[in-house]
């Protein structure tokens, strides 16, 4: 490959695994923090999504649709968390897959009743719709590199958040002890629906970020939820840090799987998971 | 009400499932006072701190915080009313710096008044400033529970109750932190202290309890307490 | 588990029974719903082993299921095997094969890690059949022709015939099910059981608990491939779909709803959970939907599945009706008390943690049939020293030497082999077998192997000898068939001694035995550990000083990980350094 395509495979990859950041972020908090596995993570993914592509074809705006999508976003997670997740706190992981399972098969169902079984496209806003050039003859789209800034920032974002503000030293103090943290007088229950909800807005931005490049369509959720597990898996449960170093090796290992053996693309991120696991079986940044 | 105890248990009974652990505890700490709960390992001191501070919910009896019943009241709400707990090894975050553990929780008291401050604790508890930017983790045993002190302290309470506060610790810095707790008397904080060192709460306490198999066997001043020998040797010697 | 309540039995007895009758009387359509649900029932069996009995959460079970399937619709592809005797077993290695490989390298892992691993390397066989060449791609392959069977050249039946498949998948799920109950009958059985219930105190007793965890994976990928190959028979052909997460789902699903650890309970579930699916897809297009608040509510309302709702009206509250193959009052020849001299020697032994020596140059010397009690304030280490003679911790120097025998740095499992057992300070029992189980179990693990599967484990007489007398020397005779969990406080830490007991040790090492214990209850421990005192050898580490002038012989003071004090009773109890260990004095000599 000359270097102007090698370029482009690596800012791919980078693009995508630091979409998956947001969604595996949100995925490894919940369960470091939360203590609980939740399989309809994913479905938030597609929420955001579909969301983006209702709201804009509504709209005329992409933008306009996910300011108005990210509070209803937030808002359903937090819902999402009284109303079922709060039963799983402290329950055996089994009852934990079976119901977010279940919950996965309603809120695939429910997309299909609101908005069916077709796929869809959404438009880019003409601003971002263009392309930067990297060399003479290969140039790259705006959008993926304005998706990459956007979840960078987002990164640095939550870094900052879990070092330098209360709420993060909460999170922090949140995965060592609950009890500890209750004898200070804070509320467990209410510090759980924060992360919750911001989980699952982080994962439905993605969702809302990522529909004009791979449009939107039944099913979208679980695909990304099975990647998102093993960057989880290789990262760490439980560490941000893990999360974000995991995706970026997910994202270009897939990227560069699918140009270099594509009839096994697929196979190279779990055979990478194998790998990290033969090595550290508690991930690269996981606690023993 | 304004003079109503800090915190008052009656007839407390409570049960690690089937077992039978606290038999009707009485425990009352008045405002300002400093009262020490005495007994072997295994007798109820834990337990009993651990249903006054709502994380146990006991079965039968009742629990007034201020006069205001809080019996089976979640955890932080009892935090929220007052009563701040420093539990056995001091409890606090590994992964947070000291500087973060004090912060974390700070708020002013009930009447609003923040009495102590940052600046306040880190003169009570001098050896902390020098170790603000550590880790949790990598912070000795003693400076470890002057850090918990110092955290509990910042979340400006009622009641300070201190379980095994000196445990472990080299004679020196068990020193330090009894002089802490004279200090804190004197701050008009009430203190409940769990600690096997009979002696220097003798000289601190103004009541004191103690507690046998889940019964508080004994309750009165140190000195009326020096005078039964029979509860000393019974209860609280080797 | 073995013993079901005899409603039960005779609802499955009739059940089999009526199954075997209905092709006669049944139409063409519910003859193939039904062979689906055995098909679905024997898959969800298998998944059972995994989940419910050896308390691996897989979601990635439907793989083999899947590959089953291929296997069969590749080998009548490509080879012109259509014989049961050879595509069966050929299928059967196949799963087993790919079982050990995902297997080895997910048991690795545990808990969440374990399940997310399941689901991921499910997956990645998923894309393989789905983006590879050769394999159909998403539409899968065709089962060219159905397996018959053969005998001397006369082919018996095919099972092309509806009614052919039908009989053969009813006699798989009742073979299944069949291997997998005397499976879990087996010594091997009780080694998982015991994991799924308390896997620290399985692991503390000595088995290797990976190998155990493999075995049981590989049967179950291999159950799970006979399901995929009648399935792939029944329809026809398979995909991809068969292999993936929503169909570990619904398995997963299958097994809760029918209830887990049960073996029946699953099966049973399979012939609800497709006649539910039959139902709700004739109600609504949308079914799925009905089908999640469906999975909600099973998971929020009806924990231990419809077999536990079976259970429950059965009357069952204790674990099994007594199997009386233990011979209940064989007298043991007491002794162990003959020998002289030291027992235990311990030399300078010395355990650092990070810089810091919990324990600090140690020395004793401890003697044969008496009784020796270790005291002193919290974070003495006390509890660092059990663990150092006990084996759960390597000492970072020093020696330990047991009957003459260096002992140190051995593992557990040798140890307790050699003769010390040991309790635990907080109770570390397995609540939800029975009192002869928890005992049983311990006394299997002075086995030396466990790895037997065909004959019960009650065949092992002397296992379940040692385990009733030790349960009837703690004085829980009477509630040997009673749940642990049921027990009160102070008989759980009865059965905890009971279960040293059963390892038939000669030296005890007992961790705060009296722990949280009531006045009444502290008595008959006390009364316990007297008469076991007098047939061996026991370190006792107490607070209850009443407990320890009642019955210790010599008594050991350790501060801050050293020996300040150690001899007979009385007279460590008047030294004035122990007493100011105790009391705080600040003038003492320090």
């Amino acid at each position: 490959m000359d270097p102007g395509a090698i370029a482009i495979q690596v800012l791919n990859g980078l693009q995508y695994g630091l979409l998956l950041f947001l969604i595996a972020a949100g995925l490894t908090l919940i369960f470091g923090i939360l203590g609980v596995i939740n399989l309809a993570h994913g479905s938030f993914y597609m929420i955001g999504a579909y969301l983006a592509y209702w709201l804009s074809e509504k709209t005329g705006s992409l933008a306009l649709a996910i300011a108005l999508a990210l509070p209803a976003s937030l808002l359903l997670g937090w819902l999402v968390e009284r109303l079922a997740i709060a039963f799983l706190y402290q329950r055996d992981h089994l009852y934990q897959v079976l119901l977010t399972y279940g919950l996965i098969l309603i809120f695939n169902e429910m997309q299909r009743i609101i908005w069916g079984n077709d796929v869809h496209g959404v438009t880019l806003p003409a601003q971002l719709a263009g392309v930067i050039p990297l060399t003479d003859l290969q140039s790259y789209p705006v959008y993926r590199l304005f998706i990459s800034l956007i979840c960078m920032l987002i990164a640095v974002g939550m870094y900052v958040t879990i070092h330098s503000t209360r709420l993060g030293m909460m999170i922090r103090a949140g995965s060592s002890s609950r009890e500890m943290v209750q004898l200070l007088g804070i509320d467990v229950g209410r510090l759980f629906g924060v992360v919750f909800s911001a989980g699952a807005a982080l994962t439905a931005f993605a969702g809302m970020l990522a529909a004009p490049i791979n449009s939107v369509y039944p099913g979208m959720g679980e695909n990304i939820l099975i990647v998102s597990f093993v960057v989880v898996v290789i990262g760490g449960i439980g560490s941000i840090k893990g999360a974000f170093v995991g995706s970026i090796m997910i994202g270009l290992a897939d990227t560069f799987g699918k140009v270099m053996v594509p009839e096994f693309s697929s196979v190279v991120v779990y055979a990478l998971m194998a790998a990290v696991l033969l090595w550290r079986p508690q991930g690269l940044f996981g606690e023993k | 009400m304004t003079n109503a105890p800090t915190i008052e248990a009656k007839g407390v009974h409570a049960y690690y499932d089937t077992s039978h652990v606290l038999h009707g505890i009485d425990l009352t700490v008045n405002q300002g006072e400093i009262v020490s709960l005495m007994g072997r390992n295994g007798m109820g001191k834990t337990t009993t701190l651990r249903a006054l501070v709502g994380l146990i919910r006991p079965r039968q009896g009742t629990v007034f915080v201020r006069g205001i019943d809080l019996t089976g009241a979640p955890a932080h709400q009892i935090a929220l009313a007052g009563i701040a707990m420093v539990p056995e090894g001091g409890g606090i975050f590994p992964k947070l710096t000291a500087y973060e553990n004090l912060v974390m929780a700070a708020r002013p008291g009930r009447d609003g008044k923040a009495r102590w401050t940052l600046e306040d604790v880190l003169e009570l508890l001098p050896r902390l400033s020098e170790r603000l930017r550590n880790m949790g983790g990598n912070l000795s045993g003693g400076e470890r529970q002057m850090l918990a002190i110092g955290r509990a302290l910042m979340t400006n309470p009622d009641l300070l109750i201190l379980d095994e506060a000196t445990e472990g610790l080299a004679p020196l810095v068990r020193q330090d932190i009894w002089a802490t707790i004279r200090r804190l008397r004197a701050s008009g904080v009430a203190v409940l202290v769990v600690d096997k060192d009979i002696d220097t709460l003798a000289t601190i306490a103004d009541r004191c309890a103690v507690i046998a198999k889940g019964r508080i066997v004994y309750s009165g001043t140190p000195t009326t307490l020096a005078a039964e020998r029979d509860v000393m040797v019974r209860h609280l010697s080797v | 588990m073995a013993d079901l309540p005899r409603p039960i039995l005779i609802l499955l007895v009739v059940a089999a029974v009526l199954l075997a009758a209905f092709p006669f009387v049944g139409d063409r359509f519910y003859i193939q719903l039904i062979t689906q649900m055995m098909i679905l029932a024997t898959f969800a069996m298998s998944l059972d082993l995994l989940v419910g009995f050896t308390g691996l959460v897989s979601f990635g079970h439907a793989a083999f299921y899947g590959l089953g399937g291929y296997t069969l619709a590749i080998l009548t592809r490509d080879t012109g095997l259509v014989s049961l005797w050879a595509t069966l077993p050929i299928t059967i290695v196949a799963c087993g094969l790919a079982a050990l490989a995902i297997g080895w390298l997910s048991i690795r892992t545990s808990g969440v890690y374990f399940i997310m691993v399941t689901l991921a390397f499910a997956q990645m066989i998923y894309y393989f059949f789905n983006d590879a060449r050769g394999f159909g791609g998403s539409d899968g392959l065709y089962v060219k022709t159905k397996p018959d069977l053969a005998v001397s050249g006369v082919t018996l039946f095919t099972l092309q015939n509806r009614t052919a498949l039908y009989y053969f998948a009813l006699v798989a799920m009742l073979a299944s099910a069949v291997f997998l109950w005397v499976l879990l009958r087996s010594p091997f059985g009780q080694v998982i059981a015991a994991m799924r219930v308390n896997e620290g105190r399985t692991r503390s007793l000595g088995f290797s608990l990976g190998r155990y965890k493999l075995v049981s994976f590989c049967v179950a990928g291999m159950l799970a491939g006979l399901a995929g190959y009648l399935g792939a028979v029944q329809f026809g052909f398979v995909n991809p779909a068969h292999l993936g997460w929503r169909e570990s789902g619904r398995v997963l699903m299958v097994v809760i709803l029918g209830g887990t650890g049960t073996l029946f309970g699953p099966a049973l579930g399979a012939f609800v959970f497709v006649l539910l699916e039959d139902l709700l897809s004739n109600l609504t297009e949308h079914w799925l939907l009905l089908m999640g608040a469906f999975v909600v509510a099973v998971v929020l309302l009806l924990p231990n599945g419809i077999a536990g709702l079976l259970l429950r009206m059965a009357g069952k509250t204790s674990a099994i009706r007594v199997r009386a193959t233990a011979s209940i009052d064989k007298p043991r020849v007491v002794e162990a008390a003959a020998r002289h001299g030291p027992i235990l020697e311990i030399q300078n032994l010395t355990k650092r943690f990070a810089g810091l020596a919990a324990v600090n140059s140690v020395s004793l010397q401890l003697e044969a049939g008496k009784v020796h009690a270790v005291i002193g304030p919290n974070g003495a280490g006390k509890s660092t020293l059990i663990n150092l003679l006990s084996g759960e911790l390597p000492p970072t120097e020093g020696l330990i030497r047991y009957g003459g025998a260096d002992i140190t740095g051995a593992p557990p499992d040798s140890i307790s082999r050699m003769g010390i057992g040991r309790s635990f300070q907080i109770t570390n029992l397995y609540p939800s077998l029975s009192c002869f189980q928890n005992c049983r179990i311990a006394a299997q693990s002075r086995l030396p192997s466990s790895m037997r599967f065909f004959r019960p484990a009650s065949q092992l007489v002397e296992v379940s000898d040692r385990a009733q007398r030790a349960l009837n020397r703690c004085g829980l005779s009477q509630r040997s068939w009673d749940l642990a969990s049921t027990l009160s406080h102070g008989d759980r830490r009865k059965l905890e001694i009971a279960m040293v007991l059963a390892t038939e040790p000669d030296l005890f090492l007992l961790d705060e035995p009296l722990a949280g214990m009531g006045a009444h209850e502290s008595r008959e421990i006390l009364d316990l550990l007297k008469s076991v005192a007098r047939q061996h050898t026991l370190i006792l580490i107490e607070h209850d000083m009443d407990a320890v002038f009642a019955i210790a012989d010599s008594l050991t003071v350790m501060v801050n990980g050293e020996i300040i004090a150690t001899g007979p009773v009385e007279q460590v109890r008047a030294d004035r350094a122990v007493q100011s260990a105790y009391l705080g004095h600040r003038d003492a000599a320090e």
